[in-house]
């Protein structure tokens, strides 16, 4: 059984809205980042590939098995969705360890695991804390345990870092880096932080489309020699950013020092300065008429 | 699946509304089985004594004479209480219908209605001093209406078709009369009720009856808000989507769900039920009658666990296809429905969801009724599986789809 994901010409529709459209795409193991603004389809996608939707056309395999076979699916899942809770009354060891009944576990498993688990996303000292005590931090944490609780093949998680405060968000992307040898992580978030830090291979989605598919180095290449630094008025900032995709802007006073991607030099003394993956991002999705900065 | 089970049931044990649901059954149950005088004044009857109590009657004089007596009181009020739709609908007549029906009483009576008002006025003249409740019903029991020396079943029958179709379907009239006989006890009749209770109830069998009535009124909505709340908890606790992704089945999670939400309502009806046999099972250590000491389980197995399955599948179903409350709705309008569609307080099971037996004792009735209620209770669960199934079958849809009824389109986008 081959660690892939295979989806081909994919296509959901609610209604009239086209939430996903000829999505044709080939996920390997390792950390898989997906790319998109609020409303691309990321979660929708998520979602047909965790067996939590139908799709409308098109064909999915999880390591080989079509995504119909919900129940096969479920047990080589692991998915942890975008507002992961549980009952406020349960422990975090309890309801690790529900979870794990509902993945089929038996007993022994379950007492193996459970600890195992709490340990790894180092809840073992909260493992009598109710979840309805627990920060974000520490229920992602344990949603993150949950989901690969039955030692699953892929692991689906969908927007793991919002609202996190950065110390957990790093903790949180090493997790997931961790736990992504030998298997697929797929890894949905419009933080490109997110992406940038963890994963070599993205796919961007925009509008139910997939706009960009590649590795990181790739994306960047896209803007390579196009981004600009220059100091300008901060008056004259609305103007810039009418004009320019402005990436970056740092006031200081009455002077801004702003990073612009443009195919030539926008002003007179700007200046060539190196790219990351959001100016990328921006860049991808302004000249995709995407959202704009 | 048992660990499952033993969690699903932790989990039910951890919310408010059921210790809501045991505090009100209880508190109910208690204050209407508290006291049972009918225990206390059970003794065997003795010749001579001066009262030995009321009693239905099964003999087709005092069926016309409790019949015509009914009919007699509705016209004098021009109230008649019909169930056209199984819903109580009070009938008043306009003067040309009321004059038609009051000459049926007259034909019945062979006087005239206000010959009969008269003799029903001077009655309760001469009987004004009563004070209880009690007394006040005895002497409503007392007085007869004078039916014509020569009146045969056969006339009465044919009248109360002509009765019926003058104030409508679903009146008393309508073939339901059956039951309006009541008679005073002779010594031979409290010997046979008194031998009934104590050889074959086994005095726990008419106490459980007793308690079967009241337990049923409230299991007929109570257990609605523990099942809704059952169903709603994954969604409160945002905890649905994580669910529906694990490898667990529909059917699994539902039927589980469902088993151990019963099995804990149950639970206290059985523990109270036990309890309040007690009394029974001292008296008939007391009378040297040999007590059915079975009889709570087999009662509250029989009559009041359908209920339960009932309501439980009703909320179960409207909360899984609704996302909503409206289970509680729907299921007080049909405990309230099937408590107004009651035609009696004893027997007459039917369709009945509730089925009622307010009295201590009648075993003869109640033996006769028995087929009827096995059946009743027997649909009663087989509805509660085929609502069952209708929830995995939602559930499952939703597990797939990702929408509800009420639709949920947005919030699977992203």
């Amino acid at each position: 059984m081959t660690t892939q994901i295979e989806i081909s010409h994919l296509s959901k529709d609610f209604g009239a809205k086209h939430a996903l459209s000829d999505v044709s795409l080939t996920i390997e193991a390792g950390m898989f980042g997906l790319l998109g603004p609020n409303g691309a389809g990321k979660t929708t996608l998520m979602k047909i590939l965790s067996t939590l939707l139908e799709k409308t056309k098109g064909d999915v395999t999880v390591c080989g098995v079509p995504v119909e076979q919900s129940r096969k699916i479920r047990s080589m899942t692991g998915y942890l969705p975008q507002d992961f809770s549980m009952y406020g009354s349960m422990s975090a060891a309890e309801a690790l360890d529900y979870l794990a009944v509902l993945s089929g576990m038996s007993r022994a498993e379950r007492k193996r695991r459970v600890p195992e688990l709490l340990e790894r996303v180092n809840l073992t000292d909260q493992s009598r804390l109710k979840v309805r005590a627990m920060s974000g931090g520490m229920k992602r944490r344990l949603g993150i345990a949950q989901a690969i609780i039955h030692d699953p093949q892929v692991i689906i998680v969908d927007e793991p870092t919002a609202g996190l405060d950065p110390e957990e968000r790093v903790r949180f992307r090493n997790l997931l880096c961790e736990i992504a040898k030998d298997r697929i992580v797929l890894l949905s978030t419009h933080i490109v932080g997110d992406i940038e830090a963890t994963c070599e291979q993205i796919a961007i989605l925009d509008e139910g489309k997939v706009v960009f598919r590649g590795t990181v180095t790739e994306l960047l290449r896209m803007v390579e020699g196009k981004v600009y630094a220059a100091e300008v008025s901060v008056r004259e900032l609305d103007l810039l950013e009418k004009q320019f995709l402005v990436t970056g802007i740092l006031n200081t006073g009455s002077v801004a020092n702003v990073k612009i991607v443009s195919d030539a030099p926008p002003l007179p003394g700007a200046k060539p300065c190196g790219a990351d993956v959001e100016d990328a991002y921006l860049f991808l999705m302004h000249r995709k008429g995407g959202e704009q900065r | 699946m048992t660990a499952l089970f033993f969690k699903e049931c932790r989990q039910v044990l951890r919310s408010l509304v059921y210790y809501i649901y045991l505090v009100v059954f209880v508190l109910f149950i208690t204050s209407q089985m508290g006291d049972l005088p009918e225990l206390g004044e059970l003794h065997e009857p003795q010749p001579g004594e001066e009262y030995y109590g009321y009693g239905k009657s099964t003999d087709p004089h005092d069926i016309m004479e409790g019949t015509i007596e009914s009919l007699f009181q509705e016209t004098w009020r021009n109230q008649y209480n019909t169930y056209p739709f199984g819903f109580i609908k009070v009938v008043t007549l306009n003067p040309a219908e009321l004059s038609r029906v009051k000459a049926e009483v007259e034909q019945a009576c062979g006087m005239s209605f206000d010959a009969l008002c008269t003799l029903y006025g001077d009655y309760w003249q001469s009987e004004d001093e009563t004070t209880t409740f009690e007394e006040h019903m005895g002497l409503e029991l007392d007085w007869h209406i004078p039916l014509r020396a020569d009146y045969t079943y056969e006339e009465f029958e044919e009248q109360m078709r002509r009765v019926t179709g003058v104030i409508g379907k679903g009146c008393t009239y309508d073939g339901n009369y059956r039951s309006e006989g009541v008679k005073r006890f002779t010594y031979e009749d409290a010997r046979q009720e008194y031998e009934d209770i104590c050889q074959r109830d086994r005095i726990t069998g008419a106490g459980m009856r007793l308690f079967c009535d009241y337990a049923g009124i409230f299991l007929a909505v109570l257990p609605v808000f523990v099942g809704v709340s059952v169903c709603m908890r994954d969604r409160r606790a945002k905890a649905a989507e994580v669910i529906c992704s694990k490898r667990i089945s529909g059917t699994a999670l539902i039927l589980i769900r469902y088993a151990a939400c019963v099995a804990l309502m149950f639970l206290p009806v059985v523990v109270c039920a036990f309890l309040m046999q007690m009394p029974c099972a001292y008296k008939a250590a007391e009378l040297g009658v040999s007590a059915d000491h079975l009889a709570f389980l087999t009662y509250t197995v029989v009559w009041l666990l359908p209920l339960i399955l009932t309501a439980t599948a009703v909320a179960f179903l409207l909360t899984e296809l609704t996302d909503s409350i409206i289970a509680v709705l729907v299921q007080a309008v049909w405990m309230y429905g099937g408590l107004m569609m009651a035609r009696t307080l004893t027997g007459d099971f039917g369709f009945q969801l509730i089925p009622r037996w307010n009295e201590f004792g009648g075993y003869g009735r109640f033996s006769q009724e028995l087929p009827q209620l096995l059946v009743n209770r027997g649909c009663y669960t087989a509805l509660s599986v085929i609502l069952i199934i209708f929830t995995i079958i939602v559930y499952d849809k939703k597990r797939k789809s990702g929408v509800t009824v009420r639709g949920k389109i947005r919030k699977t986008r992203g």
